[in-house]
């Protein structure tokens, strides 16, 4: 008599509580969920000038991975992201390896780093296209100053140069938000471990290298991947700076999604390169579900 | 720390010089373009086209920072900024404190299943899925309204703030949630009466994420607005850029408004940043 009405208490109480969570569910299913299954549907069709949507099978991918621009494209991708990261990550641990002494005026620095974060990105994309100017921008002029140019020269402009110089940007952007993280998973790490390993006589690098870096490598990865994630996701930035051009020079895949839906009207299309980059973002959202799981603690 | 008594008292001083200069190299690499932009918001507007390029002012044009407000529309702009940002607020954390709340402390059904649909779904960028989104919302007549703004805003920022304010929550001990089962108070008023007290300043960062994050979307905001009075300064700003030659932009007033939009952001900032890498890598990160 008495388990059953313990199992009913226990049920009612698991289902009433899903009341907590089911407007936020509710909001997933309809502006996330099905979106997603719809964009899955568009990218099987066609869609014709007098608005019929005609099935096309997956003529839509073909034409994508056929397209001469696609291979610049994946490649500008996998730059803008392995290399933005690799460069994020590189410059953030810098930083907080020296903001992690002790010196005058470092709180008024470790304040300072999060103006480049808190900036808009649109504000943050202005001031970079007057920087980079090629008549009357700053980066130019200092060229000149010093000496290794005498003429004009605009980094957005050039095909060779667009998608490093919108890179510089992103990463002025985010490389001190990594440093931040880093700093205080530097932090977290006990100080009687350097103490001891000082005592042992280990020098700074041997330090560094044989205490720090096993020991942040963990959070350090979780955050590459986060950070690649939003590289990866990045419209913005580079829709502001150059909307992807010149010729697709700095074009990354979400740029053309966003092109072919709104300037060219290739919403079938759009949407096939909305899956394939659903397809691949996936494969970070699983390294990121794993990273997570089997991130180690110093205690 | 003992061994550097060791060393000549030279190779310390080297040291330590050498340490500042690239302290400096870093604040000089984070500030230049924060310099530039305050240095050409105050130039005269002929003074921003002179070469050689110049980072000190002469003359000095404070003039900018009133002119600004009558030959922009920005004043439409910080308008709309705050609606649609204010209503953001609101809307998202009466969705995200239960959420976050029910992960953190209660049992439900399909708890995992939930919580790995909402760390998933912050990485799927809304760009992917803007067509379907573009055609549901015109549907339900909310493009080129404040309301299609809020609502699309609330989506994509609600899982982030909901593992925020779950780490938050999480810090309160289990023992308190059962004291307070015992004195017959039911998990509503748990939450209520404990939960949103005690994590005031976990919530006020949500807050203020979740601020920065609506004030600074730009792909919602420059596909679904076009009436132009009602687009966020962020986009008008943009759009500033986007119509006119670079030699035929105002730049000293486009810098000048940029400094009026970014300075609410930095104050804020500035207020928790204690809390923020704290509660930003648990929210993001842990």
């Amino acid at each position: 008599m008495k388990k059953p009405k313990r199992i009913d208490r226990n049920k009612r109480e698991k289902w009433l509580n899903m009341l907590y969570i089911l407007p936020m569910l509710a909001v997933y299913v309809v502006f996330i969920l099905y979106p997603m299954t719809s964009v899955m549907k568009l990218s099987l069709f066609d869609k014709k000038i007098n608005g019929d949507m005609i099935f096309v099978g997956l003529q839509n991918f073909v034409d994508f991975f056929t397209n001469v621009d696609t291979p610049r494209v994946f490649l500008n991708t996998a730059i803008w992201v392995f290399l933005g990261v690799f460069l994020k990550l590189g410059l953030g641990l810098i930083m907080a390896l020296a903001l992690y002494k002790k010196f005058y005026g470092k709180k008024l620095i470790t304040g300072i780093m999060l103006i480049p974060y808190a900036m808009p990105a649109a504000v943050a994309c202005m001031i970079w296209r007057l920087l980079y100017n090629p008549m009357f921008g700053h980066i130019g002029q200092f060229l000149r100053d010093l000496g290794i140019t005498t003429q004009a020269v605009g980094f957005l402009g050039n095909t060779k140069t667009s998608l490093i110089a919108v890179m510089i940007v992103n990463v002025w952007a985010v490389a001190p938000f990594c440093a931040l993280n880093i700093l205080s998973t530097l932090y977290s790490i006990p100080k009687y471990i350097y103490e001891a390993a000082s005592i042992d006589g280990a020098n700074a690098w041997q330090r560094f290298r044989c205490i720090t870096m096993p020991l942040i490598s963990s959070s350090m990865r979780t955050l590459g991947i986060l950070i690649g994630i939003w590289a990866f996701n990045s419209f913005d930035v580079i829709y502001m700076m150059t909307q992807g051009g010149p010729a697709n020079s700095s074009a990354i895949l979400v740029n053309l999604i966003y092109d072919n839906a709104f300037r060219f009207n290739n919403r079938g299309y759009s949407a096939a390169i909305s899956v394939v980059s659903f397809v691949l973002l996936s494969v970070f959202a699983i390294l990121y579900v794993r990273a997570k799981e089997d991130e180690v603690s110093y205690e | 720390m003992n061994k550097t008594v060791n060393k000549p008292k030279i190779a310390k001083q080297i040291y330590r010089v050498l340490f500042a200069v690239f302290i400096l190299l870093i604040l000089v690499d984070l500030l230049f373009p924060v310099a530039a932009m305050i240095s050409v918001s105050l130039k005269k507007a002929n003074d921003v086209f002179s070469v050689p390029v110049t980072w000190i002012p002469d003359p000095v044009a404070w003039e900018n920072y009133v002119e600004v407000f009558q030959k922009l529309d920005i004043l439409d702009g910080f308008k709309s900024s705050i609606i649609v940002t204010g209503a953001t607020i609101v809307v998202i954390m009466l969705l995200a404190i239960p959420a976050a709340y029910a992960l953190s402390k209660l049992r439900f059904f399909f708890k995992k299943p939930t919580y790995y649909l909402v760390l998933v779904s912050q990485m799927f960028a809304p760009v992917i899925i803007i067509i379907p989104l573009y055609i549901m919302m015109n549907s339900l007549g909310l493009i080129d309204t404040y309301a299609g703004l809020v609502v699309m805003n609330v989506t994509f920022n609600l899982a982030f703030i909901v593992l925020m304010l779950k780490s938050s929550f999480d810090t309160v001990p289990k023992e308190v949630v059962e004291a307070a089962k015992i004195d017959g108070c039911s998990s509503f008023m748990t939450l209520r009466r404990i939960f949103v007290p005690v994590s005031r300043t976990g919530i006020a960062v949500a807050v203020i994420f979740t601020f920065t994050r609506t004030w600074n979307e730009f792909l919602f905001a420059f596909t679904y607005i076009s009436t132009s009075s009602k687009k966020p300064i962020i986009v008008g700003l943009y759009e500033i850029l986007k119509n006119n030659p670079a030699v035929g932009i105002p730049w000293h007033l486009v810098m000048t408004s940029a400094v009026y939009a970014t300075v609410p952001l930095v104050i804020l900032f500035i207020l928790i940043r204690n809390n923020i890498t704290g509660d930003m890598t648990a929210g993001a990160i842990k």
